[in-house]
């Protein structure tokens, strides 16, 4: 395996799970391969992955190297801390080199804190970026965890893959039913089936992931609108007692070209009175006056720093939002999001109906051909 | 840390993360100004400040916001109302005011 040489933050993989169906044991299956060779592991317990048969050396008593020549490292304190010690001892030689991270959340539900702390913990934020978050569902009791444990759904909500675990232990029909009902609650995310399918790490850790994107094709692979329509609503009522039934995917599609700032006030807004119920927000906005989409990726209250492409790959540059909301309606949604959208217009609208006063006011602008600030007058001056 | 009032700086959030400077000026002039319509429902307005914002009651001292992020949770405090964009009284007020401009 050619060991890849990172120079930007370090991809993190984010692999959770009910309890019991089976992160551990598709662990275990991808720490075989040697392509995993720069791939450094974050597990709670060496003991709950059993890594005897694997294991190379000891490097300390909270680090192994398997044979694979992955690292395999206990989280001690707090996640931040090791994440943090991980990257001071690979700068210091103590640790080989390691190109992509991925955290296992043993005993751990929510996968949303571990987000967090990737977002927001000093040196963390800029050293490391989540490349994608895994999650694992068991083909025998999947669809009464869905059902019962909030969880549950919201661990299939965030994901990027979802691997449904244990399919010889179920017959076709109720793995096909989960696979239907995985899809309607996040249609973007690609399944995989084990052990009818043979994982490599490839399919779960490589690829463009949302923080990483660079190009729209990669977007519209996970945007497209049709799979969210037909996967928006269940067949038959919806029973609000099942957690997974008052969770729902929705593509917003808008023709007109949307206002950053419109759109950034919104979202914090609606962020900070629903943060908790708005389980995904990923998309790309046609934004007016810049040559590319931007790429919008939040779970939750974390958004990611947008990312600005230089260029649209198409024809189409509609802006496509898709949400994953818990008891949002999406007509509610959308009403919202194209007031907020139209305010915004009537504003500029009248901005440009009074040319002399914009450029009086704007940094670098004239007056009677003279300079009003300077251009490289502060922003805040504006 | 800001010279004029002490306070210290944040990391940049993500509304705000903008490597186009042009652009980002002219769109805070328009997300001041819609800012204003929206906090109008509050009885509260905001200007930009530094890196931030500063919110006003039409009486009553000014209160700093870091960002966006943190600018509602200021106003929910100081007005006593809870900020949500799904409000039908706000959506409602907000197209009226769009209709009324135009």
């Amino acid at each position: 395996m050619n060991v890849t040489v990172t120079e930007g933050p370090i991809p993190v993989t984010v692999i959770t799970g009910f309890l019991g169906s089976g992160k551990t044991t598709l662990l275990r299956h991808l720490l075989r391969f040697p392509e995993l060779s720069d791939t450094a592991v974050l597990i709670n317990e060496f003991g709950e992955i059993g890594l005897d048969h694997y294991l190379v050396r000891q490097v300390d008593e909270n680090v192994v190297m398997l044979a694979s020549g992955c690292l395999c490292c206990t989280i001690r304190d707090d996640l931040g801390k090791a994440m943090r010690d991980l990257l001071d001892r690979r700068t210091n030689g103590e640790l080989p080199f390691f190109g992509r991270l991925a955290i296992e959340t043993t005993g751990l539900a929510d996968p949303v804190p571990i987000l967090h702390t990737l977002l927001t913990e000093p040196v963390v934020d800029q050293a490391y970026r989540l490349r994608r978050v895994v999650t694992t569902v068991d083909a025998v009791n999947g669809d009464a965890h869905l059902a019962r444990q909030p969880e549950s759904a919201k661990q299939a909500a965030v994901a990027d893959r979802i691997v449904i675990t244990k399919t010889d232990l179920a017959t076709a029909d109720q793995v096909a039913g989960l696979q239907a009902r995985l899809k309607r609650l996040n249609p973007s995310a690609a399944i995989f089936l084990t052990p009818s399918q043979t994982l490599k790490p490839d399919d779960l850790l490589a690829g463009a992931g949302f923080a990483t994107v660079d190009k729209t094709d990669d977007v519209r692979a996970w945007l497209s609108a049709e799979s969210h329509e037909n996967h928006a609503h269940p067949v038959g009522p919806r029973d609000v007692n099942r957690h997974d039934d008052r969770i729902a995917a929705y593509c917003l599609v808008f023709d007109e070209p949307m206002d950053w700032s419109a759109f950034c006030v919104w979202l914090t807004m609606l962020l900070h009175a629903h943060g908790q119920d708005v389980l995904r927000v990923k998309g790309l906005i046609h934004v007016p006056g810049r040559p590319g989409p931007v790429i919008i990726d939040g779970v939750q209250h974390i958004v990611h720093a947008p990312q600005h492409l230089d260029r649209w790959s198409d024809g189409d540059h509609r802006s496509r939002i898709v949400f994953i909301t818990r008891d949002i309606a999406r007509d509610v949604l959308e009403a919202s999001l194209r007031t907020f959208s139209c305010a915004a217009r009537a504003i500029e609208d009248t901005d440009r109906d009074l040319p002399g006063e914009r450029v009086a006011s704007a940094a670098g602008g004239q007056v009677g051909g003279r300079p009003f600030r300077r251009a490289s007058a502060p922003f805040w001056m504006s | 840390m800001c010279m004029l009032c002490g306070a210290l700086s944040m990391g940049r959030h993500w509304a705000e993360k903008d490597r186009d400077a042009p652009l980002r000026r002219r769109e805070r002039r328009v997300r001041i100004r819609l800012l204003n319509r929206v906090l109008g429902h509050y009885g509260m307005n905001a200007k930009l400040w530094d890196r931030g914002y500063m919110l006003g009651l039409s009486a009553g001292p000014s209160i700093r916001a870091e960002t966006l992020g943190n600018l509602w949770l200021e106003v929910e405090r100081v007005s006593g109302r809870r900020c949500d964009p799904l409000d039908p009284v706000l959506i409602a007020s907000l197209s009226r005011a769009s209709t009324t401009q135009s």
